[in-house]
């Protein structure tokens, strides 16, 4: 997985960034069952932000994904959606502190750790509207 | 027939969904493309997976594939000519699928992806339309879950009622292809077509299960309802709201919750019941008679009608805001056999395997090969029109229908449409291998495999003269037709032999119980008794029982 500073459309960024970030902050939680006990949840959840992405041999955790889609962004810092943007993922990425004082109940973590998620896709389906 | 664990080949660049799938969905197999390394349970791209299913198509039942592929170039299948390489890594899924397709057309594919991305590009109606392609949509394993449990469902479908309901041309093709988006969600949804083609089947076996939804597929049939206990039905009662209400009663639209509804016959509803009808739409919500409670309801609604709707519209008959509610642009059309004479030899042919693949009609056919001298496992086929020249009549056993039969067929306007079609197809078949066994014990010789349909045995029960009256229970018309009731069956099988069933017993009362006589009306020659006995004996009738 590589990001580039040079890549020519921000579409193209906002989409990997959807599927390296938004997917996998997530995807731990969504493959757990209906009655997952709260260690599940707490792993699953420490998965999703800690071991987000696993390529060649290395991890890269959420935090790590989104530094660099932040400097590939780093031209668009001022466009409309960008504080919107920036202001999801650092809540998200905040998730784990807050757990399990925050916890209410496993689809309540599913819909707040999927934000980064909707809120990707909504920018993409605004800015193709546009295009 | 199903295997009790489906096998699953997962296509994917990463392991969540094969650790998920591995711990948590005993109910599955997946399936290990090599065996040296057991603990690698994906393919992780295109080339691979093609490679695989080329020389292992028989060990997979279902194929998960990942929609995003992070993998060297040279893996990558191209996407689209002016595709970037993002794009087509992040699209690598869609290039895939072509492939499978290409090879393996039946081969059931459910994308791991969500539908909402799949919007934010081209083709994504295509994919959501294909014949066997799924969308998990939703990514946890319940929704994962249903998805495979529909793609085994329908590939077991598939070659049986399914295929010989859509048949063999573009036009139901693309039939199919609207039906398939139009079933997704709870959006309402208004079939029509004349009776005997087949829309509560599909109501059930196509719309309810491709619409993802987890409820139930409930049926009222209207016509079948006193018109004074349609409301009850439909929303339910308490105790005592109508005289003979000893019970409360849960109303179809509660049963159906989660599910889907099929209302059948729907122009039958009295005007005060549609209004009820709209309300219930419009809140979601339904009041059962003589109740003070409203309970909620999250119900797909398919409305079925076997004749237009907003002609009952203009009529004054249906009311037009119950009919927006139910969504004019969703209206789908079967169209009627008569309008499909193209598809008369497909169905023909497949009726004709139905038949033979009967057991009872199977009996006779082994029987007629053994007498011919055939071997067991002979082919037995048949040909439409004219004698095929390329057939072995030594070799292989075809029943004819020559071309005058042949044409008489397709002239004919079907009113009973495809359940019609494939009762005489199986009387035609069911009564030459009759025949044929009565000729060879008369000593008849007969040298070769090639079995003529009797033009005139085709005309006899063209005009065997069915009225397929749906739900009424008056007594006989005074003429020669034979009322007959559509009941639901499981199949179209279930329902034609229900219907040939009840066609059967009334003649046989007309004809004073005598096969003779029977043998007459139907086929114009009180000789064939025998061949209208054993087919009475088919549809499991029995002479006593008529005592």
């Amino acid at each position: 997985m590589t990001v580039s500073a040079e890549e020519e459309c921000v579409v193209e960024i906002l989409f990997d960034l959807k599927h390296d970030l938004g997917k996998y902050l997530v995807l731990p939680l969504r493959l757990l069952p209906e009655e997952a006990s709260l260690d599940e949840i707490r792993r699953a959840l420490h998965s999703g932000l800690y071991e987000t992405r696993r390529a060649n041999g290395k991890t890269l955790t959420a935090r790590n994904v989104w530094r660099r889609y932040r400097q590939a962004l780093a031209p668009w810092h001022e466009a409309d959606w960008w504080a919107s943007l920036e202001r999801t993922v650092e809540e998200t990425l905040s998730m784990e502190q807050q757990f399990p004082e925050t916890f209410s109940d496993r689809d309540d973590l599913l819909f707040r750790m999927s934000r980064v998620e909707q809120v990707l896709r909504e920018l993409l389906r605004a800015l193709k509207n546009e295009q | 027939m199903m295997r009790t664990k489906p096998r699953l080949l997962l296509i994917d660049d990463g392991d969540d969904y094969a650790d998920a799938i591995g711990s948590r969905m005993p109910e599955v197999e997946l399936v290990v493309p090599d065996p040296a390394r057991p603990n690698e349970a994906s393919l992780r791209d295109g080339p691979s997976a093609i490679s695989f299913l080329t020389d292992h198509r028989d060990a997979v039942d279902v194929v998960l594939l990942d929609m995003h592929f992070d993998i060297p170039t040279e893996r990558l299948f191209p996407l689209a000519e002016n595709a970037g390489l993002r794009r087509t890594r992040r699209f690598q899924g869609v290039a895939i699928l072509r492939e499978i397709r290409l090879r393996f057309p039946h081969l059931p594919v459910v994308l791991l992806t969500a539908l909402e991305d799949l919007s934010l590009m081209d083709a994504a109606e295509d994919l959501t339309s294909q014949s066997m392609t799924y969308i998990l949509d939703g990514h946890d394993l319940d929704t994962l879950r249903v998805r495979v449990h529909a793609a085994m469902e329908d590939v077991s479908r598939e070659t049986g009622d399914e295929r010989v309901l859509w048949g063999d041309n573009p036009r139901m093709r693309t039939l199919r292809r609207r039906l398939a988006v139009l079933s997704r969600g709870s959006m309402p949804l208004i079939l029509e077509g004349e009776t005997g083609t087949g829309k509560s089947w599909l109501a059930e076996m196509f719309v309810h299960a491709h619409s993802g939804r987890r409820g139930p597929f409930v049926v009222l049939d209207l016509s079948t309802v006193p018109t004074e206990l349609i409301s009850a039905h439909l929303f339910g009662a308490d105790k005592g709201a109508y005289t003979g209400a000893v019970e409360s009663r849960k109303g179809v639209f509660e049963n159906a919750h989660g599910g889907t509804l099929l209302i059948d016959e729907i122009q039958n509803a009295p005007l005060e019941i549609q209004k009820q009808l709209l309300l219930v739409l419009q809140d979601r919500r339904v009041r059962p008679l003589g109740s003070s409670r409203e309970v909620t309801v999250d119900v797909k609604v398919i409305a079925a009608s076997n004749s237009p709707l907003d002609q009952a519209v203009t009529r004054g008959t249906f009311r037009s805001d119950l009919y927006m509610r139910l969504s004019p642009a969703t209206r789908v059309r079967i169209p009627p056999l008569r309008e499909r004479v193209a598809d008369l030899p497909f169905l023909a042919v497949r009726f004709a395997e139905k038949a033979l693949a009967d057991p009872d009609t199977g009996e006779l056919r082994d029987e007629v090969r053994q007498l011919l001298g055939f071997s067991s496992g002979t082919p037995v086929t048949l040909t439409l029109g004219r004698t095929r020249g390329n057939v072995d009549p030594t070799e292989e056993v075809t029943i004819e229908i020559p071309k005058p039969a042949w044409k008489m067929l397709l002239d004919y306007p079907w009113p009973g449409n495809i359940r019609e079609l494939e009762m005489v197809i199986h009387n035609l078949v069911t009564f030459t291998l009759v025949e044929t066994l009565d000729a060879v014990r008369s000593h008849v010789p007969i040298t070769s495999g090639r079995l003529q349909v009797d033009p005139g045995l085709v005309g006899n029960l063209l005009s065997g003269a069915v009225c397929l009256a749906s739900g009424t229970s008056a007594s006989p018309p005074p003429d020669s037709r034979i009322p007959i009731e559509l009941r639901p069956g499981a199949s179209l099988n279930d329902v034609s032999r229900d219907v040939e069933r009840q066609y059967f017993a009334e003649l046989f009362q007309r004809s004073h119980r005598d096969f003779a006589i029977m043998a007459r009306e139907l086929l114009g020659d009180e000789s064939k008794s025998r061949a209208v006995r054993l087919r009475f004996n088919q549809l499991g009738l029995k002479v006593r029982d008529f005592r």
